[in-house]
């Protein structure tokens, strides 16, 4: 156990604890866009801000869901630095991305600018990076990552073209904060639409339902080494 | 070269070579820098040797490491004269073997004379190398750097014998923190305190990098350091993983610097012969060695975390600190990471003693590392000032010696340009005006003035170089070079951006100011490595020190450099003799007039390039912004 400040209290910290964990399991509110307990965290979308001191060192300002509790640390969640910086990053984010309903909720929520100073961009991704990071983390096809650098940075398959090892999964469509990655599906096929990947399904020899893409089916024996008769019926049929 | 087996062994191995050199002995220092190469240093090499040769003489031509005065390349030293020669040719070679090697005498035409013309013998002498402090540098320009013999002749490799030989690992972290050394390569990091941490890290294994991806615009201190003496690199690293418990070492080199990574390599191996490098160095049991990293020169892969990505073969992105490297580096291991000029410092403070390095510089580090900033650091000194190329100075140097005294004022001076500003600390360091020229330059000093020393990139603008435009170059660069992670950098460069091109086309809005300073304040505040909490600076420092200057832009699109070419127009006045060069130069033909008539500048036709300027021999063309264009023009 690790004691740290929070806020002016004393509070312990569990090892390796990260000060996000803590404050929510503090019942600290603290704003997020791409974290997700499911993967490592990044630090990337800047939302989760906090301001913290070493032993009476300088205050700075750096990402909760990387920040590491640690002995003598104080963190302050609250301080007018704190949502100074975090209404600048949400400005930020909704001149990339505007009128998107999560952005605009942590907008109210945060009392920031509802109309950024910038000229709109029409982007729907504010890059967080979650989708690539699930894609590789928890999902292991390694199908979409970054790509391209600073104003041009982008996600998706290589070359930014249909990403020839997606399977289909729908992680990435799942995690999304931004809820821009849309998936299509019908009784032959299933489409990723944002990495325009279209895969056919596999029908429940019991009850017919299009249960997993053909793709996911094969990526999944070779990787779990499963026995070839295991994928012919759905979750559902084989309980 | 034969093997040494114990430090003992080595210290005779050096002592031998010590002995064997001649300091009166006839020896021609030719630079083979990239510069001096560039500038047909290699084949005047191989005529002098050829020459030397065929006439039988007794004289060695070395080819060096970089001198630092590039612009003067290829440069020639005779030893032990001393005699200064620049520009050489291979044209005169006979006559500097005949006249000055044989008899003494000196080749007006090829000594150096500045802008005052006052003739300098020496290279000591030299204005550009007067107030020098060359201590990394001081071997460059006397031994060839593929040749492991001239290093050890030198001293080199003593400080290693006498750390294996004497010393156990804490003391020399010790000795480096209480040098004061700190990291060369811009954050300013006590050197002595990163190898503590990463000594006291708790690994099986340890690693230790030479951050030696160089990516500032213009510098290029690191490459001549490598390229002119990279024993002395790896022999600092040598000394830093015996103090730190490393075992395996890399050098992430850019690829774009070939004879770097080729001297380097060619020392790994010697070092390898001589028994320094490998398993077991000097039979002491301690093992450790260095394999060369090349990067794709990506800027951002020289903040550590992400060179460290990179090396791991992943994209180059920084990841959040803390934990830092020395707990949680390359592989996760606890890994070291320093500079090259901070490597190439270790094997001198150990020769020369902590009291010698910390007498050199500012403050008092006897109680703090982060007391004071001791010793040298080498500045690429560029931009409109007449002496450019690499300079090593004493810290706590003021700006204006640099600028003015090494560097040779203000190029252009006597046609009335005069100093504006100085960056320093490469793309994301400040502008720095001339009311602070006296303020001595070290880590603390820079900072305060909203620069920071960064890897010493120091670029001199005279008063023909618009700030606003200025800014706009290095937010550019960075938008390019920004890795894109993090928010508040990508983002927030990217409407820097927006706004400065804006205001350099004279479409900036009031407003606009108050934007990019809370831009400045996230990004600084807020971004995830150091090139974003940075790349603000070139924005924040010239809006302090400068103002006027965007204002200007904004209220009457006036530019105060003459620089901006949607804010300026070409005017030729009544100091017109009728020349005609202007006319001739002019590419687009925008310039009529006839022999010894006032001529005329078509507006629709100028593309605002500048020749018919630089052109004119009677200051007859103004340039003219503001509300000049209206009063001269009627635009």
């Amino acid at each position: 156990m690790v004691e740290i400040t929070l806020n002016g209290k004393k509070v312990e910290a569990r090892d390796g604890e990260t000060i996000l964990d803590l404050a929510t399991r503090e019942g600290i509110h603290i704003p997020t866009l791409c974290h997700h307990p499911a993967v490592e965290p990044t630090g990337a979308c800047r939302m989760c801000l906090v301001e913290f001191s070493m032993n009476n060192g300088p205050k700075k300002i750096t990402s909760s869901c990387t920040l590491v509790a640690e002995p003598g640390m104080v963190v302050e969640t609250d301080s007018e630095r704190v949502h100074k910086n975090r209404k600048s990053v949400l400005e930020l984010l909704m001149a990339r991305v505007p009128g998107n309903p999560e952005l605009e909720k942590l907008a109210k929520e945060s009392d920031a600018r509802l109309a950024p100073r910038f000229p709109e961009m029409k982007e729907d991704c504010i890059l967080c990076g979650l989708c690539a990071r699930v894609c590789e983390e928890v999902v292991g096809a390694k199908a979409i990552f970054f790509t391209n650098r600073g104003t041009e940075l982008d996600v998706g398959g290589p070359f930014l073209e249909s990403p020839e090892d997606c399977i289909g999964c729908g992680a990435c469509v799942y995690v999304c904060p931004m809820d821009c990655i849309k998936m299509e599906q019908n009784a032959e096929t299933r489409k990723i639409v944002k990495w325009d990947r279209e895969l056919p399904m596999r029908k429940c020899e019991v009850c017919g339902y299009p249960f997993m893409p053909n793709f996911q089916v094969l990526r999944f024996k070779k990787w779990a080494d499963m026995p070839g008769d295991y994928f012919k019926i759905c979750a559902d049929c084989r309980k | 070269m034969e093997k040494a087996t114990t430090p003992q062994a080595l210290l005779q191995i050096i002592e031998k070579h010590e002995k064997a050199r001649d300091p009166n002995a006839v020896r021609i220092s030719v630079c083979g820098g990239t510069g001096c190469k560039a500038s047909g240093a290699g084949p005047l090499i191989e005529a002098f040797r050829k020459e030397i040769a065929d006439r039988k003489l007794d004289v060695e031509v070395i080819s060096t490491g970089c001198h630092g005065f590039c612009e003067r390349g290829p440069l020639v030293v005779l030893h032990p004269s001393g005699v200064f020669y620049q520009k050489v040719k291979i044209k005169d070679i006979p006559e500097i073997l005949d006249k000055t090697l044989a008899k003494g005498e000196l080749i007006a035409r090829l000594q150096y004379r500045d802008e005052n013309r006052t003739v300098y013998v020496k290279e000591k002498e030299v204005p550009f190398y007067k107030d020098q402090e060359r201590i990394v540098f001081a071997m460059n320009g006397h031994i060839d750097p593929t040749r492991l013999d001239h290093y050890l002749s030198m001293q080199g490799y003593r400080a290693l014998a006498t750390v294996l030989g004497k010393h156990q690992p804490g003391e020399i972290v010790e000795m480096v923190i209480k040098s004061g050394l700190r990291g060369r390569g811009g954050g300013g990091f006590p050197t002595g305190l990163k190898w503590k941490f990463t000594r006291e890290a708790e690994g099986d294994k340890k690693y230790l990098i030479c951050n030696a991806d160089e990516g500032d615009p213009g510098a290029f201190m690191d490459r001549s350091v490598l390229e002119g003496n990279p024993h002395l690199v790896l022999e600092g690293m040598i000394i830093g993983a015996f103090a730190v418990g490393a075992s395996e070492g890399y050098v992430y080199v850019r690829n774009e610097y070939p004879m770097a990574i080729e001297h380097l390599q060619l020392a790994i191996t010697q070092a390898r012969e001589l028994g320094v490098l490998g398993q077991n160095i000097l039979g002491t049991g301690f093992s450790f060695d260095v394999k060369i990293n090349r990067g794709g020169g990506a800027f951002v892969c020289g903040e550590e975390t992400a060179l460290i990505a990179s090396i791991e073969g992943r994209r180059g992105m920084p990841r959040t600190r803390p934990p830092f490297p020395a707990k949680k580096g390359l592989w996760g291991k606890p890994t070291d990471i320093n500079n090259v000029e901070t490597w190439a410092n270790v094997p001198y403070i150990i020769n020369r003693g902590v009291d010698w390095f910390t007498s050199i510089g500012t403050g008092d580090v006897s109680k703090s590392p982060f007391g004071g900033s001791k010793g040298t650091k080498i500045f690429s000194l560029v931009g409109k000032v007449n002496n450019t190329g690499l300079v090593e100075v004493p810290m706590g140097i003021p700006l204006r010696k640099i600028v003015f005294d090494i560097g040779g004022g203000i190029k252009n001076s006597k046609k009335g340009r005069t100093f504006k500003a100085v960056q320093t600390g490469g793309p994301s360091g400040g502008c720095i005006p001339d009311a602070y020229l006296d303020h001595p330059v070290d880590f603390d000093e820079l900072s305060k003035l909203g620069s920071m020393m960064g890897s010493g990139g120091m670029i001199v603008m005279d008063d023909h170089t618009c700030m606003v435009e200025v800014a706009r170059y290095f937010v550019d660069f960075l938008k390019e070079e920004s890795c894109g992670k993090c928010t508040p950098c990508r983002e927030g460069l990217r409407r820097m951006s927006e706004i400065l091109n804006r205001m350099v086309r004279g479409q900036g809005k009031t407003e606009d100011l108050a934007v990019l300073e809370d831009l400045g304040a996230v990004m600084k505040d807020a971004s995830l490595c150091q090139l974003g909490s940075t790349a603000a600076n070139p924005v924040l420092s010239t809006l302090k020190y400068f103002r006027s200057e965007y204002e200007h832009h904004i209220a009457t699109g006036l530019c105060d450099g003459r620089q901006c070419i949607d804010l300026i127009r070409y005017h030729i006045t009544d100091a017109c003799t009728g020349c005609t060069i202007c006319a001739k130069k002019c590419p687009t033909q925008a310039i009529t007039g006839e022999n010894k008539q006032l001529h005329k500048l078509e507006q629709s036709k100028c593309v605002r390039c500048g020749v018919c300027y630089d052109a004119c021999n009677f200051n007859a063309i103004s340039i003219l912004s503001g509300t000049e264009i209206r009063e001269k023009l009627g635009e």
